[in-house]
């Protein structure tokens, strides 16, 4: 289920937002300040903050570095009462969804959370596949893990065996377990995930 | 002035006035023998006293003296047998003792008048000089009168008697020839300031000895006079009642005074529309929030009776919210139009705890946005005070703002706003006390006593109008403002007004 999440110490805005956000069947928390929403434990699954750049304490930006310093990623749509252009930059740069001078249209803030809510669902998806990519991984022998770094480099087998100093057959059988354990259909898938594996290429051994 | 003169000649010198005497008596003799030769009768007796009086009246006692012995013996020598000798005949004796007791009684009688004319001069020289005097006081009561512009006048009430001084005539424009009376003073009276004359007139009559009291006086060329009259009640000797009345002419005074009132109060409202020129963001802030709550939520409504079925529970309240943000939004613009606005001061009793919750709930997004810990410590049942509701919360704004800016770079404790009010006992008595601590930079003592002069400002971008705005709004309520050093860090304003003897209408 998308969550959204309302920062702003303004009830009667919060208010109206978590009334637009259910018309649509969305879930809402709402939150008078940024510490309230740290506290809070956020339920997992899709969601994103939608959150005022002017709150008592700390200004909606500071709060923003606070999350990504403590790797909390999630998508941050701004609201502002009066926002002025250094502002909506620097909340760009830092990877905001979107900015919304107050009053906004509310197709416009509905667009803008449901593109942060597909991003977030995006990462989300992107993240747990590259789990189960690694928990795959986890399970190859160190030998399996030396030939797919090695043939996923573009060697030859035989270059591979040379390189390791054994057999053409060996590195085959090494070779086919690999692809069985990762659930490669193809040299080429096994290369696509060695690279989101971040596999460095084992530097040659010799000149 | 005419004088009694007894005497048209001044005291004759002695030589002359015994002269006189001897020639005056000898006269006589003369006169008396040429008479016996002529007539055959000498009316010697009458002529000598003749000259004795004669003598008396010119020489004095000296004089007279010598005239009495002289005829004494001319009288013995001439008209007493034997004639031409000093020897007298027993039955002569009376005569001439007869003779000396009248003239001795005539010198008496001439010195006692003498002394009775000497009298008359010397009282009516004294009574010359104090009218001479009384004239000196009189022109100079005059010259006074019309330097300071103050007339006066006494009124009888019993007798309906008008006296005026000439500064009075000249002042009121009266015609002393037709015999005003006090109905025709009083019509010259601006029609609105009668009723108050009567009620003066009434509280006067009740027994009350003093007034002092402003009036509008119609002068002749259509123009009007602002007199200021100050009458007194006094119990003449006679027992009976008079007011004594100055009336001095204040119109220029009172002219100037509207002026730099009129000044006072345009300076005023700039002042107030240009700390409302500091504040726009946060005012813009505070109209915006629900102006956008409204938008949204009317959105919202629309989605939710859009979806299949309505919803229209969800439609009411986003309804409610709607109407209830509208009413938040109206209300700061109230608020603000009553600060811009450019109204006539208008003084009646008020709360002083509701202006500075007024002036709090105004500058609530100012003490969000500068982090401000704002403490409010009211005294319950705070008697009210008199004022103009916009002056005094301008001036409690003022305050605030100014104790927020002072706390502008503060980083290292808590940017702490204490407001207070209390009403005092002792020597402030019978007044509130407003008091506005922050705990900012602070007050030099170079600053403590110019603090509240117009252009004195700390900041780079301060005009230095606010403070002396406040002192100069708070002395026209009668209240006094003044600043302190805290104890810790930061300073203190207070300001203290007189509580109204009436209650809240």
């Amino acid at each position: 289920m998308s969550r959204v999440f309302v920062v702003d110490d303004e009830v009667a805005v919060r208010e109206a937002l978590d009334s637009l956000f259910r018309s649509v069947d969305l879930k809402v928390d709402l939150f008078a300040s940024a510490a309230e929403f740290l506290q809070y434990m956020r339920p997992d699954g899709p969601s994103c903050l939608v959150l005022d750049i002017r709150l008592p304490g700390v200004s909606g930006l500071d709060f923003q570095d606070e999350l990504l310093r403590a790797g909390i990623r999630i998508p941050i749509i701004f609201m502002t009462g009066h926002g002025d252009i250094p502002m909506s930059v620097r909340a760009m740069k830092a990877g905001a969804i979107d900015f919304l001078a107050k009053p906004f249209r509310d197709q416009d803030m509905l667009d803008a959370v449901a593109a942060a809510l597909k991003r977030d669902q995006q990462m989300r998806e992107a993240e747990s596949a590259n789990r189960a990519l690694r928990e795959a991984y986890e399970r190859l022998t160190t030998r399996e893990r030396e030939v797919m770094a090695l043939v996923t480099s573009g060697l030859m087998n035989k270059q591979v065996a040379g390189e390791l100093g054994l057999s053409e057959i060996t590195i085959k059988i090494h070779r086919s377990h690999a692809m069985q354990k990762m659930k490669a259909r193809s040299l080429a898938d096994l290369v696509r995930m060695s690279e989101s594996l971040g596999l460095q290429v084992a530097k040659s051994r010799r000149p | 002035m005419s004088t009694f003169r007894l005497r048209w000649w001044p005291t004759p010198p002695a030589v002359l006035a015994y002269g006189v005497a001897i020639l005056s008596v000898t006269a006589a003799l003369a006169l008396a023998l040429l008479l016996e030769a002529w007539v055959q009768s000498a009316p010697t007796v009458s002529l000598f006293l003749c000259a004795i009086m004669f003598v008396a009246w010119y020489g004095g006692l000296g004089p007279s003296v010598l005239a009495v012995v002289l005829a004494t013996v001319y009288f013995t020598l001439f008209m007493v047998e034997p004639t031409g000798a000093v020897a007298v005949d027993g039955h002569d004796v009376p005569r001439i003792v007869l003779f000396i007791l009248t003239t001795v009684f005539v010198i008496l009688l001439s010195a006692a008048q003498q002394r009775n004319a000497q009298e008359l001069v010397r009282v009516n020289k004294a009574l010359l000089a104090e009218v001479a005097q009384r004239r000196r006081v009189e022109a100079y009561l005059d010259e006074a009168q019309a330097l300071s512009r103050t007339g006066s006048f006494g009124w009888t009430p019993a007798s309906n008697d008008l006296f005026f001084s000439k500064e009075c005539q000249r002042l009121l424009e009266l015609d002393l020839d037709q015999r005003p009376s006090f109905d025709d003073i009083l019509a010259r009276v601006h029609a609105d300031d009668r009723p108050m004359v009567h009620a003066v007139r009434e509280r006067s009559d009740a027994g009350q000895p003093d007034h002092d009291y402003e009036i509008r006086w119609r002068a002749l060329a259509g123009t009007s006079k602002i007199l200021h009259v100050r009458a007194h009640r006094v119990r003449l000797q006679s027992g009976e009642e008079e007011l004594v009345v100055a009336v001095m002419d204040v119109t220029a005074a009172r002219r100037a005074q509207e002026a730099l009132h009129a000044t006072e109060v345009a300076l005023t409202h700039a002042a107030r529309v240009a700390t409302l020129g500091e504040m726009s963001a946060s005012i813009a802030h505070e109209v915006n929030q629900p102006l956008a709550a409204i938008v949204t939520n009317g959105a919202a409504g629309a989605r939710w009776l859009d979806r299949q079925p309505p919803d229209l529970g969800e439609v009411r309240s986003a309804i409610e919210r709607m109407i209830r943000d509208a009413q938040r939004a109206s209300e700061v613009v109230q608020r603000l139009r009553a600060l811009a606005r450019k109204a006539p001061v208008e003084r009646q009793p008020i709360d002083l705890n509701e202006v500075v919750g007024d002036s709090i709930a105004f500058l609530q997004r100012e003490i969000q946005t500068r982090r401000i810990v704002l403490k409010s410590e009211l005294r319950p049942g705070l008697p009210p005070v008199v004022a103009d509701r916009i002056e005094l919360q301008q001036v409690v704004i003022n305050l605030m703002v100014n104790g927020m800016q002072a706390m502008e770079r503060v980083s290292d404790r808590p940017r702490l706003l204490l407001v207070r009010t209390s009403s005092e006992t002792g020597s402030e008595a019978g007044q509130a006390v407003l008091a506005v601590q922050d705990s900012g930079i602070g007050l030099d003592s170079a600053s403590l006593t110019r603090l509240f002069n117009p252009f004195f400002t700390t900041r780079p971008a301060g005009l230095g109008l606010g403070l002396s705005i406040c002192r100069s709004i708070v002395e026209s309520h009668g209240g006094r403002i003044w600043a302190s050093t805290n104890e810790g860090p930061g300073a203190t304003f207070q300001v203290a007004l007189p509580l109204s003897t009436e209650r809240i209408a």
